[in-house]
């Protein structure tokens, strides 16, 4: 083994309210079709009323359904990336597969459930499964479990970066030898009534617009604020050796990796933080930054966010972000939190995959103070060979990614 | 076979995966894939639906029997 290895995807999987990949899901993005609805009735009645939850396409056999919801996503969708990387019947390499699995909240229904038990039922006890299904890296584990990986099982919370710090760790794992094949991404599942009262008392989240699938509205003028998705994305990440060996198919190959925190403030974000992990990233790559042919932003559609995004690109881009496509697609799947830096690497290969760039939706005033190609007009179809994804956390916790054609 | 038992196989089959056809008081609890702690799951949900509690000592039960005759004297003692 040499003491560098390229590191290649060969398989993935997505679910979310816009369906799942392999599915239509990718189709939805660049339709600018929104996933984002007005969520199931719940008693009391929670102060955020519209999310991008999903209603179908998660596993639902019995031993799915048992598992806290952030599991079920986590299985679903691992369990797709495994399938297109034709491993689902090789137990002989899935013995040495590890799991990088990023999520912000974590098994959140399981322990809200629990509270209500104790809390509002009065009940003196709690489900003996608390534990087990609420522990962080429950979905980790359980993924290992299923499918008998039995490498290295890491889990990353990392508010909004975690599931893109996941994959930029898998790959460096896989790329100095530590590992050859790592199912890596994230899942989130935390549209319950505790965390919904938690997001909305911090005032970030946009109010329901008319149509409901409007109302998050990245690079407008008008933008105010998030909105909540569920969802969840993996990849498989493989060394090119691995993947070349054994025939699979290869989607694409992950060459940068940046990683930084503001280290200034909890929730607000600044613009020298996100420089340096944009800069690592290219400098991990090996790449000017004219070489990218389009960026997947962070992109909320939060006043502040955008703007320090947009000026974050300006800046490590200079006079080349203007020929350089940027789309926000959380306008459609909604704001995944740990899950999102997978899901959008996901839509940057499909991308590449097929020369096509997806919008950003609802950018109905596109707000020209930022100075990005913001890609208002609709899907474009050209030439991608390679793209840049951006995941920027609460707690200042930046991760970029850069992937390109194989 | 009487109601109790029929409530306590219809409560097994919401927590594990399997058929009713064939379950029968011999039936293991390994054999339906119940490890102890989906044993331990499935005593607490019954312990919820029948307003009793298990002794946390004693032998753990290994067949379906064994659960229903804890059930069956918890519920004489009520």
């Amino acid at each position: 083994m040499s003491d560098f290895h390229r590191v290649v995807i060969t398989g993935m999987g997505v679910v979310s309210a816009l369906g799942t990949w392999p599915g239509r899901f990718f189709d939805r993005v660049c339709a600018a079709d929104s996933g984002i609805r007005t969520l199931p009735e719940m008693n009391p009645a929670p102060p955020i009323t519209i999310a991008a939850w999903i209603e179908d396409g998660i596993d639902n056999d019995p031993k799915t359904a048992v598992h806290d919801r952030v599991t079920q996503l986590a299985l679903t969708a691992g369990r797709l990336a495994l399938e297109e990387a034709k491993l689902l019947d090789r137990p002989d390499l899935l013995q040495e597969t590890g799991v990088y699995l990023g999520t912000g909240a974590g098994p959140s229904s399981t322990m809200d459930q629990s509270y209500h038990r104790l809390y509002a039922e009065h009940k003196d006890r709690v489900s003996p499964m608390t534990l087990p299904r609420g522990i962080h890296n429950a979905p980790a584990s359980e993924l290992a479990i299923r499918f008998g990986m039995g490498g290295a099982n890491n889990t990353f919370a990392i508010a909004c970066a975690s599931s893109a710090t996941a994959i930029g760790e898998a790959m460096r794992a896989i790329r100095h030898g530590y590992s050859e094949r790592i199912l890596a991404g994230g899942s989130e599942a935390l549209l319950t009534y505790g965390v919904l009262h938690a997001w909305h008392a911090l005032r970030a989240v946009a109010p329901p617009a008319d149509p409901v699938g409007s109302s998050c509205r990245p690079f407008s003028s008008d933008r105010n604020g998030l909105v909540m998705g569920e969802g969840s994305g993996f990849m498989v990440l493989e060394s090119l050796e691995s993947a070349q060996a054994r025939n699979a198919p290869i989607l694409a190959e992950i060459v940068g990796y940046g990683a930084s925190c503001d280290a200034t403030h909890i929730t607000h974000p600044t613009t020298e933080g996100q420089q340096r992990a944009v800069q690592n990233a290219l400098q991990d790559a090996g790449m000017e930054p004219a070489s990218i042919d389009y960026i997947n932003a962070h992109g909320t559609g939060t006043l502040a966010g955008d703007a320090v995004e947009a000026e974050t690109l300006r800046t490590v881009f200079g006079a080349d972000i203007h020929s350089i496509p940027v789309s926000a697609t959380k306008a459609v799947h909604g704001h995944l939190m740990g899950a999102g830096g997978a899901v959008e690497l996901a839509i940057g290969i499909l991308a590449i995959r097929q020369n096509r760039i997806p919008p950003t939706a609802h950018c109905r005033v596109p707000d020209e103070t930022l100075g990005i190609d913001m890609v208002a007009e609709g899907a474009r179809e050209q030439t991608v060979d390679t793209i840049l994804s951006n995941s920027f956390a609460f707690g200042g916790s930046n991760a970029v990614l850069i992937a390109r054609r194989f | 076979m009487n109601d109790i038992e029929e409530q306590l196989y219809v409560l097994l089959i919401k927590e594990v995966p399997v058929a009713r056809e064939g379950l029968t008081r011999d039936t293991t609890l390994e054999e339906i894939g119940l490890d102890s702690l989906s044993t331990i799951e499935f005593m607490f949900q019954i312990e919820d639906q029948f307003g009793i509690r298990f002794e946390q000592t004693g032998t753990p039960p290994k067949t379906l029997g064994d659960v229903f005759d804890e059930v069956h004297a918890k519920l004489a003692q009520a």
